[in-house]
């Protein structure tokens, strides 16, 4: 592996080598013990040192100094996976990495990506713990099996640290953050034991916390220009109706919709330059009602021991526990699921409903609004309305409603090292890991407990309920306009979800020398694998019984398994100190499946400083439990067919958008994902200088698609079908009995590849700068081709400077790296860091170009000997992104390839000229703009 | 600064005896001897006798800071303890040690020195220049570092440089340049 990572020698020291007495140890990419740390793999590390260097408090500020790891999900506005994050080595899935701890296999995230690959959540590990994180750049499922086909992330502890450690830090940008963290170890000749804990706590941060966001969604500040104006506000819109057979209100043909004449009064925003249609809705602003950056608080621990029984036998364990308690705000629930045409029923003797009919045809709405102030009861009656509206809205405050996320990981590994005759060694491990997922939000509104408070009079649904609330109706000289607790509570409904995955893991791993003649040394190491994977998924009942806000019941319980069964071997010989060789081949079975990979590696030295490496081998993905079952999700499509008035679909533009359900049906056909791989490369190393460049290659193919997307889906009906005739029929949509979506399906299948290869370059330098030293480091991967084939007719996707959200993958810039230094002189250090992003295109929008972004990060810290007894102190501080760099904004192109504006060619304002988030969340930059931090470190 | 005693550098079974003091130990045993480590060796200062030879040793040092903790710690050193290595010597070998036997949680007096003075004569460095250092000391002694770490020490080597050696809380050791400046945990190899 070569390291980026490196210690200084002090001014005018010439070092003399000293043989090494480290104990052996196992490297990434292989099973055999070996003493040298440097293997044969190509890699990227980034040791303890660094990531201090950096100002990291978090180990997902980890991800972005690894160049080969591109589009790993930081940010999930408004979604369950918040406080989760991942690797992503390659750019090649979530997925389609494995992250190890200390070599070993880890428990899965409780939810999955969304398109049921699931993944290992670093969130979960104390950032006291890491030694150093070692991500090996090329497939390894020869070595570990399944997932490890973009590459390895092992997270090596500080396993054998003996010491006492206090540290902590605080940073503040657009949130604050703060950590204490402890480490200590102890070590005896019989064994040892560390144990590292973590407190972590950040505020949570609003979209209008970040400027960029208003300034590029939120319509500068102005809300009718805001693009978080929902279509269903509150107060909402009326349209007058009849009663049909069953009580419910129909729409009247022909008629259009009456906005709440006290809209804004009552706190919803008639938007500005929109489509004339939809100009006349009452909205309902929610951007500030989501978190960016939700509120987080996280208990973490990990301990890890062992203890020698004999010369021959030495036990060893690990246990780590992690809980983050996660408050996000949500906004103002939907009713969904309504009896009624598309909205629930207001009758006309409501005694809040001030509209009557009118007969005059020149009257678009057909009603006309008289008023409290006007109503007579002996003249007016009301008009029989469908209402189209949120229950509560702008009320409810900005960030106020909080839904309450759990996610609690467990881990436990217990082993045995037994010494065998011939300097053998037997390493049996168990490894059991869980994770779960606990979601307690406010507000499911039942659309049948709903419509019968309204029906009733006890909920007044009309804007008078805020801007004249203590209104007395005129009407029955009773009701008051305000509406009470009681008749809140009467649908007001929590909801839950809970979810989690379980691991367990058996490994057997026999490893020594083969053999010896000459200058020619084998190793060689067999082993076994059991591995056993569980999924379950229990959903709110309300929402699993379609009674929710996601209309089509999203979140199907399941219950599922996975058992594998794998062997594999792995043989190294070592030709001297001239050349290795590594062959190594692993066979799982998965009980419908099972595959074969191979991995040859090899390196040799053409001179002392200089040596070539290689590597070829094959990778898989399985199917995940899910992608084998079902994976259903809440997403927003925007229907191609509409209602031509009368109950009948028609093609045309202006349907309806609304969240649906997304379903994935899973297959039990699926194949797993697989790859080959090669890289070649040269690592170049004198005292002071090193460098390598490795060029890699990865061909992917019969990649897991969820199919369609639920938009694709619902495009298809339309397509080619001319506006005003009916849409194709589809199995794959299901619609209420207002015509309205409320179900997507797709299936699983093996569809498409992608074929990616680049180069990766490191270099590091340390000199002698006065007194002081200078270490000089940089590392950066340049993508040179991620062809993704979809195999579905449209051309192959050059992905390379793409966003790739339109292919299911992530951002892939053709450039990414990072550059930095850092001066060491006695007590002080000082670092300067800098990260570049390349520019790229927004594929979802006629590839509109999104900035490059760079990065400059300082640092400053002392050592203070001795200030407080025995031990030393250390103080850093720091400011990430120097320069406050927004994140590149996340632009958008008209068809035409012209880039979208604030105003459009007619002078009009377009509301939604930038993409939602309005940054990427997978493109490796930092939204947080300029973070200023302090740390300190107390060692005893 | 006079919790600690002053060994003769130039002692064999002395200066071997320094990290003796955890064979044997057990994980509590060894958090119970750091915690009561201090106030003990405070209560055993009691009455001292100085050797002339120890105090010429401490005169030779380099520095007034390493001086000044010598003579501090030769000061510590109980009269009536008659060479405090020779209470530590391989407990296999020794009757005492059947005397011991179980009684580490009972035997309160400190067996170890807390420190120790030394003069590095050479540093080396593992591989490149990420490999950890290793300090060779005047006594024969081999210490390397615990982990990779920036490590600052004086420029000059051709005449060595003085270190304090210290344990720290969990009986880990600690090397400071002169006793005065930043430490960085080590590990004995020889």
């Amino acid at each position: 592996m070569v390291g980026m990572s490196f210690t200084n020698l002090a001014a005018g020291q010439e070092e003399s080598s000293e043989p090494s007495t480290l104990d052996e140890i196992v490297v990434t990419g292989s099973h055999i013990r070996r003493t040298e740390y440097e293997g044969l793999a190509s890699g990227q590390t980034l040791d303890r040192s660094q990531i201090d260097d950096s100002g990291a408090d978090r180990l997902v500020d980890v991800l972005d100094d690894i160049s080969s790891n591109i589009g790993s999900q930081k940010y999930f506005e408004g979604d369950n996976r918040q406080g989760m994050t991942q690797f992503n080595v390659r750019g090649l899935g979530a997925g389609s990495t494995l992250t190890l701890l200390n070599g070993k296999r880890v428990g899965n995230a409780p939810l999955d990506n969304g398109a049921g690959a699931y993944f290992v959540d670093i969130n979960q590990f104390p950032l006291a713990m890491v030694e150093r994180v070692e991500v090996l750049t090329n497939g390894a499922s020869a070595t570990y099996g399944s997932q490890a086909v973009g590459g390895v992330a092992n997270i090596i502890t500080r396993k054998g640290f003996e010491g006492f450690e206090l540290s902590g830090g605080y940073t503040t940008s657009e949130f604050d953050a703060y950590n204490l963290n402890i480490a200590m170890g102890s070590q005896f000749d019989q064994g040892g034991f560390n144990v590292y804990a973590t407190y972590y706590n950040q505020d949570n941060a609003e979209r209008s916390d970040f400027d960029f966001i208003v300034d590029r969604l939120q319509g500068q500040g102005d809300p009718s220009r805001s693009q978080f104006l929902s279509t269903t506000g509150t107060p909402g819109v009326y349209t007058r109706a009849t009663l049909d057979a069953n009580n419910l209100a129909v729409v009247v043909p022909g008629l259009s919709e009456f906005p709440d004449p006290d809209c804004e009064a009552a706190g919803g925003v008639f938007p500005e330059g929109d489509s004339a249609a939809n100009l006349d809705r009452c909205r309902f602003d929610f951007g500030d009602q989501v978190s960016t950056i939700p509120k987080e608080e996280r208990h973490q621990i990990f301990a890890e021991w062992d203890w020698r029984f004999s010369d021959k036998l030495k036990y060893y364990g690990e246990a780590s526990f992690s809980n983050n308690v996660i408050e996000r705000s949500i906004v103002g629930q939907f009713v969904s699921n309504y009896s009624a045409a598309g909205g629930f029923t207001i009758d006309g003797d409501h005694p809040f409903n001030f509209f009557i009919e009118d007969a005059d045809p020149a009257n678009p709405t057909g009603l006309i609004y008289i008023g409290p102030e006007n109503w007579d009861n002996s003249i007016h009656t009301g008009a029989t309305l469908l209402a189209r509206g949120r229950p509560l809205g702008a009320q409810l405050g900005d960030g106020d409603e909080l839904s309450h996320v759990e996610i609690d990981y467990v881990r436990a590994l217990n082993g045995i090292e037994l010494e065998l005759p011939g300097s053998w060694y037997l390493d049996a491990s168990y490894m059991w890991a869980k994770s779960t997922f606990s979601r307690l939000s406010p507000h499911l509104y039942p659309a049948t407990s709903f419509e019968a408070v309204v029906r009733s009079g006890d909920w007044n649904p009309f804007g008078t309920r805020v801007s004249d609330p203590t209104m007395i109706s005129p009407k029955d000289g009773t009701s008051i306009a305000a509406n009470s607790d009681g008749a809140y509570a009467a649908f007001d409904q929590p909801n839950g979800h809970n979810q989690r995955t379980e691991l367990k893991v058996v490994d057997l791993i026999a490893s020594g020398d083969l053999f010896e003649t000459g200058s020619v040394t084998l190793a060689g190491a067999v082993g076994a694998q059991y591995r056993e994977e569980d999924v379950v998924v229990v959903p709110d009942a309300l929402q699993a019984a379609g009674l929710g806000v996601t209309r089509g019941g999203a979140g199907s319980a399941l219950s599922g398994g996975q058992d594998v069964v794998a062997a594999y071997g792995e043989v190294l010989a070592l030709f001297g100190d001239i050349a290795e060789l590594q062959v190594a081949v692993r066979y799982e079975d998965f009980g419908d499946l099972d595959t074969t990979d191979p991995k040859i590696s090899a390196q040799i030295g053409a001179t002392e400083s200089l040596s070539f490496r290689g590597s070829w081998g094959t990778s898989f993905q399985a199917p995940s439990v899910n992608q084998t079952a079902s994976v259903s999700s809440l997403i927003g499509v925007t229907d191609s067919a509409v209602d031509d008035g009368s109950g009948n679909l028609i093609c045309g533009p202006g349907g309806d958008s609304r969240s649906v359900t997304q379903v994935i049906e899973g297959s039990a056909n699926l194949k797993p994902q697989s790859s080959d791989n090669y890289t070649v490369g040269f690592i170049f190393q004198t005292g002071r200088f090193s460098a390598s460049i490795d060029y890699w290659n990865f061909d992917y193919t019969d990649l897991i698609n969820p199919g369609l997307t639920a938009q694709a889906v619902v495009d298809s009906i339309c397509a080619g079908v001319p506006d005003g005739q009916a849409p194709l029929p589809s199995e794959d949509i299901s619609r209420d009995g207002t015509g309205g979506i409320v179900r997507v399906a797709s299936t699983f299948n093996n569809v498409g590849s992608v074929k990616t290869d680049g180069v990766d370059i490191s270099a590091a330098y340390n000199m002698d700068v006065g007194r002081g030293s200078l270490t000089l480091d940089f590392f950066a991967t340049y993508a040179n081709e991620f062809e993704v084939d979809r195999q579905n007719g449209s051309p192959v996707f050059d992905g390379v400077g793409s966003r790739n959200q339109t292919n299911g993958f992530s951002t892939m810039p053709e450039w990414r790296g990072r550059f930095g230094g850092t001066y060491r002189l006695g007590e002080h250090a000082a670092n300067l860091t800098a990260r570049y992003v390349d520019g790229y295109t927004n594929d979802q929008d006629f590839d509109a170009e999104v900035d490059s972004w760079v990065s400059l990060d300082a640092q400053y810290s002392i050592v203070l000997p001795q200030l407080l007894g025995d031990g030393d102190t250390s103080i850093s501080l720091g400011i990430s992104n120097l320069l406050d760099e927004d994140p590149p904004a996340l632009r958008r192109n008209n068809a035409d390839g012209t880039l979208r504006t604030r105003f459009d060619a007619a002078g009009n304002y377009d509301r939604a000229f930038m993409r939602r988030d309005g940054y990427d969340n997978r493109s490796g930059v930092d939204i947080r703009g300029r973070v200023f931090y302090a740390g300190f470190k107390q060692s005893f | 600064m006079a919790e600690y005693f002053m060994p003769d550098l130039n002692s064999p079974s002395n200066s071997n005896s320094f990290m003796r003091r955890k064979e044997g130990l057990t994980i509590p045993l060894s958090i119970a001897v750091t915690i009561v480590l201090l106030s003990l060796t405070i209560g055993a200062m009691a009455d001292t006798v100085v050797s002339r030879a120890e105090l010429k040793l401490c005169a030779s040092l380099a520095t007034p800071h390493l001086k000044l903790s010598c003579y501090e710690s030769i000061a510590a050193i109980k009269p009536d303890e008659p060479n405090p290595s020779s209470d530590i010597a391989d407990p296999g070998t020794t009757s005492s040690s059947v005397d011991d036997f179980g009684d580490e949680h009972l035997d309160q007096t400190d067996r170890e020195p807390k420190s120790v003075v030394a003069t590095v004569t050479d540093v080396r460095r593992e591989s490149g220049f990420n490999g950890v250092l290793y300090f060779h000391l005047s006594n024969g002694q081999v210490w390397r570092q615990a982990t990779p770490g920036y490590f600052f020490f004086p420029r000059d080597q051709n005449t060595g440089f003085d270190v304090k050696i210290s344990r720290g809380v969990m009986g880990d050791y600690q090397l400071r340049v002169d006793g005065s400046g930043p430490m960085t945990r080590i590990k004995r190899v020889k």
